[in-house]
């Protein structure tokens, strides 16, 4: 108790050092809690998101590593075979098996022509939605020819997430049953009016390869988008009614001369898609990992997830920032560190003699020693304790003036890659424009479309709720620890190598 | 019987010359010492091994027919042995009776109301309230060498070692701390151990040691 009194005492004795080692640990304690709780928000947001984002993938050729990896591949050809190859749906079928997986569906498409009295709709849109689209391994059957609609297949309502999430809805009729054989589908609204189609007609559509190869489809519904005519060329089905139909057809394939004077078979060409759905980002990542181990060659294959890439770009700020300041807040402890222990030393020349006075007269070495650490921790304690308030009040505040400047950089690194590329940079991820998990979906960049358009209505988180909550209240009072410990450490060496004798021949 | 006995004890500092050599005393309770001899014979050197600060090269020192080795310095010295250096070795910054309260505080001894106690014991060695309250820095050496000897009284050690005590002090109060000091021996049976110059001092006490220049080098 005495010892504590006595630090107390010392501690008055020493105003001036003792406020100035105050404000270095203030000031430290202020900005390692700032950059704590942005680090704990951004932590925070990244669980919060991953928790409530469910996440779509696919497994893909590994584009990347194909072409990067052979880059003087001779045979052109060779490299699109490889760029086509795709995984069955038996193979899809294994790997959704895995633990991870929340829910699996897939789709096939396939493109048919209109029957002669029919007209399809003319989009304005030169960025028509091909279904398998670059993400999915390019279009196939490029020697094929292309029909004017597009029909996809799905094998679960699950899969059909322009419906979900409400972009087409039906206004007319209802959807096909999940497996239903009997070739049911659902049309667009402009396909409807132009040809004059309502419920429970039916449609007659051909292969291109072959005009005498048709199909009869009918409608059990009509949806209806307002915002984009993207669609409009497009007949949903089951998988099955269409699997039907791509199986028939290859069994009742010719082999005909195409334009080119080329050989090639009349089957149709089907586009086959799997996506598994996780209900969180872990349960993706363990995915990724699982696949390998369940088989997947992965020179060839990838798992993406254009959810996961647009998850990392919104939180991209925030974790810049998070990395940034705790670097920051590093450089900090460690220079602050420094100057302690350089003060520290300083004080312990000055209290020499009283070390030597105390162990003379009969005070044990670690009771000098605690006396002299419980001065340097009570004044680092206040230190933090009220740079914990400071950093607590101002981090939300400060938190977000950074957030800004660096969604800011971030932008401008954008505009500028823009500019040089073009406007719309394939290769620039953060112009995710609000489509996060659909890859159905068209981009929206039409023209007239907003100045930057990779810019406009990204998804960055920008407002941050630092939280300065128990957690970082603990971390800093383990630092304040470590802070004495370490800068004491120098004065504690001292103070048990002091020979008391030695202060009576010091002394005259 | 003794309660500190010397054994052949030696001393080097540079391990070529005896300070101290080959010897062997022993002092008792209730008897006031005066170890005399020559500037530079040894006799800060004798006490620094009687409180524990210094190891005799060789011999034993023993308390109470304890080894001093096998006895925590730091105990020993806060609770048994009292010592009031030549050169005083107050904390500065204290106030006088801030110092003598700290030890107290050292010796966790358990006294009651150690303010009232430490006044009492700086008024018996002849300092006031005024001076009770000024700090170390603020006092003549004499003030100082007062503040020392309250210090060792403060938490009633068995032993009293103290180096020229009087060195500083006129001739009435010279008188007045002989007084002290030969109370405790023959009222606390306190064994005091004094190193003088003073021949007042050296007669006024039970036993006079002469301590001589080591002959052996
Ligand atoms: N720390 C030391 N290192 C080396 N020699 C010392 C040390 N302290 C004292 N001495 C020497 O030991 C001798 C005795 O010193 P000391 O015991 O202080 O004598 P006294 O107190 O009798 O005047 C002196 O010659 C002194 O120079
Ligand atoms: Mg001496």
């Amino acid at each position: 108790m005495y010892i504590f009194k006595n630090s107390l005492k010392s501690i008055i004795r020493n105003k001036t050092r003792n406020i100035l080692i105050f404000v270095l640990v203030l000031l430290i304690a202020i900005s390692a809690c700032i950059a704590l709780s942005i680090k704990n928000s951004a932590d925070l947001a990244r669980e919060t998101m991953s928790n409530s984002l469910s996440i779509t993938a696919q497994i893909n050729t590994n584009r990347q590593k194909i072409m990067g990896e052979q880059p003087n591949l001779e045979d052109k050809s060779q490299m699109k075979d490889m760029l086509s190859q795709r995984l069955s749906i038996d193979e899809l079928k294994n790997y959704a098996t895995s633990e991870y997986v929340d829910n699996f569906y897939y789709t096939c498409s396939v493109s048919l022509n209109s029957s002669s009295d029919m007209e399809v709709y003319e989009t304005t849109n030169s960025n028509v939605p091909e279904f398998g689209g670059k993400e999915m391994g390019g279009p196939r059957g490029g020697m094929q020819n292309q029909g004017d609609i597009s029909i996809v297949g799905y094998n679960s309502h699950d899969g059909m997430t322009t419906f979900i999430d409400g972009e087409n809805v039906i206004s007319d009729g209802s959807v096909f049953d999940e497996g239903s054989t009997d070739n049911s589908c659902v049309i667009s609204y402009e396909l409807a009016t132009l040809n004059d189609f309502s419920v429970g007609d039916t449609i007659t559509l051909s292969n291109p390869n072959k005009e005498t190869e048709t199909y009869k489809f009918i409608i059990s519904g009509i949806f209806k988008n307002e915002t984009s005519d993207v669609y409009a060329n497009q007949i949903y089905t089951s998988y099955e009614s269409l699997k039907n139909i791509i199986d028939s057809s290859s069994e009742n394939a010719e082999e005909i001369e195409n334009d080119m004077g080329m050989t090639m078979s009349t089957a149709l060409m089907d586009t086959t898609n799997g996506f598994f759905v996780f209900s969180n980002i872990d349960n993706y990542e363990n995915f990724c990992k699982d696949v390998e181990t369940m088989g997947l060659d992965t020179d060839t294959y990838t798992v993406s997830s254009s959810d996961v890439n647009a998850f990392e770009q919104s939180l991209l700020p925030l974790n810049n920032l998070s990395k940034f300041t705790m670097i920051f807040f590093v450089v900090i402890l460690i220079i602050g560190a420094l100057i302690l222990i350089v003060f520290n030393i300083f004080s312990i020349r000055e209290k020499k003699y009283e070390i030597g006075v105390l162990t003379a007269i009969g005070m044990k070495k670690s009771k000098v020693a605690t006396q002299f650490l419980l001065e340097i921790f009570i004044v680092t304690m206040c230190a933090i304790l009220a740079g914990t308030a400071i950093g607590a009040l101002a981090s939300k505040p400060v938190g977000n003036y950074l957030l800004d400047e660096q969604i800011q950089s971030i932008q401008t690194d954008m505009q500028n890659q823009n500019k040089n590329f073009g406007g719309n940079f394939q290769g620039t991820p953060p112009s995710m424009g609000g489509d996060m998990p659909d890859d159905n979906k068209a981009p929206n960049s039409e023209n007239g479309a907003p100045e930057n358009p990779g810019v406009a209505g990204n998804n960055y988180i920008t407002d941050i709720d630092t939280t300065t909550d128990i957690s970082v209240l603990l971390s800093l009072m383990g630092m304040s620890l470590i802070l004495t410990l370490l800068s004491g450490s120098v004065g504690i060496i001292s103070i048990l190598k002091y020979d008391p004798l030695k202060i009576l021949s010091n002394r005259t | 019987m003794s309660i500190i006995k010397m054994e052949n004890i030696s001393y080097t500092y540079d391990k070529k010359k005896n300070i101290i050599s080959n010897l062997s005393y022993e002092f008792e309770k209730g008897l006031v010492y005066s170890i005399v001899g020559k500037s530079s014979a040894g006799k800060t050197t004798l006490l620094s091994m009687l409180s524990g600060l210094a190891k005799p090269t060789n011999g034993e020192i023993f308390y109470n027919d304890l080894s001093l080795s096998k006895i925590n310095q730091f105990d020993y010295r806060s609770k048994y042995v009292g010592v009031i250096f030549q050169s005083y070795n107050l904390l500065p910054h204290l106030t006088a009776e801030e110092n003598v309260i700290l030890s107290m505080d050292i010796s966790g001894k358990k006294i009651e109301n150690k303010k009232q106690v430490a006044l009492e014991l700086l008024k018996s060695v002849g300092l006031n309230e005024d001076i009770a309250k000024r700090k170390i820095l603020k006092l003549s050496g004499g003030e100082q060498q007062r503040v020392a000897i309250a210090r060792t009284l403060s938490f009633d050690p068995d032993v009293i070692l103290a180096d020229e005590p009087t060195g500083n002090l006129d001739q009435d109060t010279e008188n007045a701390i002989m007084n002290i000091f030969i109370d405790l021996a023959k009222q606390k049976n306190k064994c005091v151990i004094l190193v003088t110059h003073s021949p007042k001092v050296a007669s006024m006490s039970d036993v006079k040691y002469e301590l001589k220049k080591s002959d052996i080098q």
